[in-house]
């Protein structure tokens, strides 16, 4: 019998179509309205947010400060990762008693640091690590709960020290979820850091942003909408790329 | 040499539930001999393998060996580390670590041609050999396995198998094997606790006295199928019920 083919719409293709639906309805049959700007306009408005907003500067500022605090948060990670999992695991119970911390509402984070810290660019760049470290942090501590009983029994009975069981078992085991985490971490990092920035109102996409909106720029709000997509996308894809490379195992 | 004596273990869940594990177990491990327990599911005899590799206490009784070699215990599965190669996980936790012998090792249980593998993923049987080689790293006294061949197939069963008694008689290692399978127990030991469950406690022993060169014409031999009788009669002297889940 001849297997009948669905055709379901993949992301391509829906992309396209509704680019199209876009297109035709907000550039001809309603260019003027307040859902969306017209995709003529769009254009336009990324020149005008080149030059006008700086953008090239903003996109440098909020990068670096974005991937540095990542590239921070893996190496204090690798460095400290022994004692980082030696006090997760000796502390367990004490740790547990500040799981409540886990609903503070993240925003208020945001709004907490930039009324504690100066407003430079050294001050964002220690927020963003600390915020990518307590992150790594957490999922470490969850990692190291649940870490398969069979690779412990193994290294006790091979009387490997606790310190050697901390690097050599308890962080390998929780490597791949760790840098899977990393995609979770870069999308939260995004997202505080605009909105330290949006707070902070001196530079940033975040700035950018905050100045578009005083001046009620709806198509600057949305163009800068879809670069920071963009930009969210491809560091996303590089992050997925990266772990691929390194990370060939499961923690089964 | 190793001799468990009475040996008993508790659980307590906040001193309001006590569960025995064990009570009363005594066997005896033999230096160069593979000795083997039969039990049903839940009868203690991983808690059994742990206590006498020195992963869990015992509430009474007391573990006696002769010399300083290690006891290395098997665990049922998970046998190798899948964030090491072949060859790393066989030297894992080594201080000095002896390339010539890790090597004649490899070559021992078939994995030469693997050294930079990774096992992620990889069949339970490569995996067994991996950890038995990891063992043999350590110079053991005895080796614990804790239901190797459960998720193991017939044709990697059977190699493993014959793989575990070239070990013994190579290396002059004593086995302890933990199993529900008759079959896999008879062809491997010189000797057959019985064990109950609910606590686990050893009823029955029996000396294995087949040749000490086993092939696979040995299941059809008269001696085998005779043994193999014996043993099912003593499980159905023991409590039919509770050891329903033995296999043959």
């Amino acid at each position: 019998m001849k297997e009948k083919k669905i055709l379901l719409p993949n992301s391509v293709a829906l992309f396209v179509t509704l680019f199209f639906v876009y297109v035709v309805l907000f550039e001809f049959i309603l260019p003027i309205n307040k859902v969306l700007p017209k995709p003529s306009s769009l254009y336009e408005s990324f020149i005008h947010i080149w030059s006008d907003y700086n953008l090239l500067l903003a996109f440098t500022t909020t990068t670096s400060v974005i991937y540095i605090a990542i590239a921070l948060s893996i190496l204090f990670l690798y460095a400290g990762a022994g004692y980082c999992i030696k006090l997760l695991v000796e502390l367990k119970y004490s740790i547990q008693s500040f799981q409540i911390f886990r609903f503070i509402p993240i925003f208020f984070v945001a709004v907490l640091f930039n009324f504690w810290l100066p407003n430079n660019l050294p001050a964002e760049l220690l927020f963003g690590f600390l915020i990518a470290a307590f992150l790594v942090i957490i999922k470490l501590f969850d990692e190291s709960k649940k870490i398969k009983k069979e690779y412990l029994l193994v290294a006790w009975n091979l009387n490997l020290s606790q310190n050697s069981i901390y690097k050599k078992v308890y962080w390998k085991s929780a490597l791949p979820a760790l840098s899977k985490y990393y995609e979770k971490v870069h999308l939260s990092l995004w997202t505080l850091i605009l909105i330290y920035e949006f707070i902070d109102n001196t530079h940033g996409f975040g700035f950018i942003f905050r100045t578009a909106l005083d001046y009620k720029d709806f198509t600057a709000l949305y163009t800068l909408a879809i670069v920071l997509s963009l930009l969210i996308w491809f560091g996303n894809s590089v992050i997925k790329y990266v772990n691929s490379k390194i990370i060939y195992w499961s923690a089964e | 040499m190793i001799e468990v004596k009475n040996i008993s273990k508790e659980y307590s869940d906040d001193n309001r539930f006590k569960k025995t594990i064990l009570r009363n177990v005594s066997l005896d491990i033999p230096s160069e001999k593979i000795t083997s327990v039969i039990a049903p599911s839940g009868s203690g005899k991983s808690t059994l393998l742990k206590i006498i590799s020195g992963l869990e206490h015992t509430t009474h009784g007391e573990i006696i060996k002769s010399g300083n070699k290690k006891i290395i215990y098997i665990p049922s599965q998970l046998f190798s580390f899948p964030w090491l190669n072949v060859e790393e996980n066989i030297s894992f936790g080594l201080l000095k670590k002896d390339s010539a012998k890790i090597q004649s090792i490899i070559s021992f249980v078939g994995l030469e041609g693997y050294e930079t593998f990774h096992p992620n993923n990889k069949s339970y049987g490569f995996r067994f050999r991996i950890a038995l080689a990891r063992s043999l790293a350590y110079n053991p006294a005895t080796i614990l396995l804790d239901e190797p061949f459960n998720q193991m197939d017939i044709q990697t069963k059977k190699e493993i198998l014959f793989l575990i008694r070239e070990t013994q008689s190579t290396y002059k290692t004593s086995f302890l094997l933990a199993t529900t399978n008759i079959t896999e127990a008879l062809f491997l030991s010189e000797k057959i606790y019985l064990m109950k469950k609910d606590p686990g406690e050893i009823i029955f022993d029996h000396v294995v006295d087949l040749p000490q060169k086993r092939d696979e014409a040995i299941y059809d031999s008269e001696k085998f199928i005779q043994l193999r009788l014996q043993i099912e009669k003593s499980l159905k002297k023991i409590d039919s019920q509770k050891l329903f889940s033995l296999s043959i």
